[in-house]
């Protein structure tokens, strides 16, 4: 694993929220995580970022107690989940992959379920269901079935059963994965307020855009090993070097006719994404092929290295691979230099 | 955990399983239709079964089909909606969660055993009524069935993947246990077999529920029935239990 700075010094095991020992689990043969060994910190925003069948998933049930590790352990404020669950997950709200409200209930009546579980008195949860509703913008919507709820009303929904007993940890396992922006908008500021309130945050996503906007540090998690750990800006440093030239041309040209310039050439929307160590002798290149083949450059940018990068290089996955996963939103854009 | 807290959580999930599942149309199906559907032919084609028999008969169905079909029905449903995580993530133990299961299969399947008894026995008179024996009687029925259902559906993730397996266990049950006719008469072709009705719960459901209707004749069996049905129902929860446990492995 690529550890790039450590935590560890600057603060102590108290502080520990979460903390994963030598997580592993097998099914027969197939490892899907191995040896994983993380700690996040009270009150941090952690972002378990890879790509589909990574381990994400298998990682967040071990942690919050719905799957028994092969090997390791999962400690929750410093708490074996395994040996003492009831305490434990008194402390966590979890939203696991799929929006598991119950349709046949109301949004209310979800609520206050959820809260009865978690031992919520009656009054506070009455209370705290009616703000959670207005927060996730429910209210209106309150006394009806969640069955006539779209996708990421429920998803909404599900994120506020999540909080209804004021948790100090919550696990997110793509939590806006497929939603619609409005929904996705709400649960990230809701998400972002929670966090400013000390609440920690261990969230997977696939969406590496979301991770480096998101998250005060990402792990990068690929084929049930964390091959990365560390914050979203310290992780482009390591991979500094490396640049990028965006560039629009009229009439939009093949691939094949741009890679004589050099460097991976990917195709996004209307632009072109060329992958170089020297930006200037490939806009120099460039420019001379467009003026060869008459074409016109529209626009053209430099990028820095972006959290796709790192991810694209750590997970063996080529930046065309990114693309047609989906791992970047369409408004998911590297910074300009 | 304390018991009194135990129970409360138990009362909560059961309430909502109520809320939840009771309306679903397999819940409706196999747990009163079909039943009474059953015992409508048996009676159509077998019309020399005395009346005290179609009496236990219609009873032991009810308690029966009833509990083993509402948790088939639940637990199945919760784990395809991913629902069941929901339970498994909040401070609720396993054993609780199954004790709420089983509360809404007899919550579901007691009182309409009883309204069926209500209606049939003053129509069908009432023999020796033991009406106290008898409701201990359809409790003990109920949650042994509502037990068996649990040990079925344990790992199911669909109803169908329940039902079948479990129709068929329970048409076994059904015609091995004396539902329709005394033992004797069932095995009457081959006495060798008969042991096989012991070694079904149901067949000490309907001779409790049997004795309550028309007087205890034997107090032995009586005893018998009690410490097999409370037997077959910690038996049944531990495999439940276990098996369900084996899913979060």
């Amino acid at each position: 694993m690529q550890e790039l700075s450590s935590y560890g010094d600057l603060r102590s095991d108290v502080n520990v929220a979460i903390e994963a020992r030598n997580l592993t689990k097998r099914y027969g043969k197939f490892t899907a995580v191995n040896g994983l060994n993380l700690k996040v910190f009270k009150g941090e925003f952690f972002g378990l970022l890879g790509p589909n069948g990574a381990g994400k998933t298998t990682t967040v049930r071990m942690l919050t107690g719905l799957l028994t590790p092969t090997e390791g352990e999962a400690l929750i404020m410093g708490v074996n989940i395994m040996e003492r669950p009831l305490d434990v997950k008194r402390l966590m709200g979890v939203v696991p992959e799929v929006s598991n409200i119950y349709v046949e209930m109301t949004a209310w009546e979800n609520l206050l379920f959820i809260a009865e579980l978690y031992d919520v008195p009656r009054d506070a949860a009455v209370e705290r269901a009616k703000e959670l509703l207005e927060v996730f913008g429910l209210y209106e919507r309150r006394h009806d079935k969640a069955a006539t709820f779209s996708k990421g009303m429920r998803r909404r929904l599900a994120i506020a059963a999540a909080l209804i007993h004021n948790p100090e940890i919550i696990f997110l396992d793509e939590p806006t994965s497929g939603l619609d922006v409005q929904s996705t908008r709400i649960i990230r500021n809701v998400l972002r307020k929670l966090n400013k309130e000390g609440v920690t945050i261990f969230m997977t996503t696939h969406f590496i855009d979301e991770a480096d906007n998101l998250c005060g540090r990402v792990g990068i998690i690929n084929r049930g090993h964390l091959v990365a750990l560390d914050k979203p800006e310290r992780l482009k440093q390591t991979i500094g070097g490396e640049l990028s030239i965006e560039v629009s041309i009229s009439p939009i040209p093949s691939l094949e006719d741009l890679k004589v310039v050099g460097g991976d050439v990917v195709r996004s929307g209307d632009k072109f994404r060329i992958y170089t160590r020297d930006p200037s002798a490939t806009l120099s290149k460039l420019t001379g092929l467009a003026d060869l083949k008459g074409w016109k450059i529209i626009s053209v940018r430099t990028l820095t290295p972006s959290l796709e990068d790192v991810f694209v290089k750590l997970t063996g996955l080529t930046a065309v691979d990114v693309e047609r996963l989906e791992l970047v939103r369409p408004s998911g854009r590297r910074r300009r230099r | 955990m304390s018991i009194v807290l135990t129970l409360k959580k138990a009362l909560v999930i059961a309430k909502k399983d109520v809320k939840t599942y009771y309306s679903k149309p397999a819940t409706l199906f196999y747990g009163v239709v079909l039943p009474f559907a059953m015992f409508g032919a048996f009676l159509a084609g077998r019309p020399c079964v005395t009346e005290d028999y179609r009496v236990v008969g219609v009873t032991a169905l009810s308690t029966f089909f009833g509990g083993t079909t509402v948790e088939a029905v639940i637990l199945p449903l919760e784990r395809r909606t991913g629902t069941i995580d929901r339970l498994l993530l909040a401070p609720v133990s396993l054993k609780t969660i199954l004790l709420g299961k089983s509360l809404a299969g007899f919550t579901f399947s007691f009182p309409i055993t009883l309204i069926v008894l209500s209606i049939i026995l003053p129509f069908a008179g009432f023999w020796n009524l033991n009406a106290a024996l008898l409701v201990v009687a359809v409790a003990l029925s109920v949650l042994s069935a509502c037990a068996l259902g649990l040990a079925f559906s344990a790992s199911a993730e669909d109803i169908a993947d329940v039902m079948w397996p479990m129709n068929f266990v329970r048409f076994f049950m059904i015609f091995f246990a004396g539902v329709f006719m005394p033992i004797d008469e069932i095995y009457a072709f081959m006495p060798s077999l008969k042991f096989i009705a012991y070694l079904i719960p149901l067949t000490y459901s309907v001779d409790m529920i049997y004795q309550s209707i028309v007087g205890v004749n034997n107090l032995t069996m009586l005893a018998t029935d009690f410490a097999v049905l409370i037997s077959s129902i910690i038996a049944f929860y531990y495999i439940a239990y276990k098996r369900f446990a084996k899913t979060l492995t």
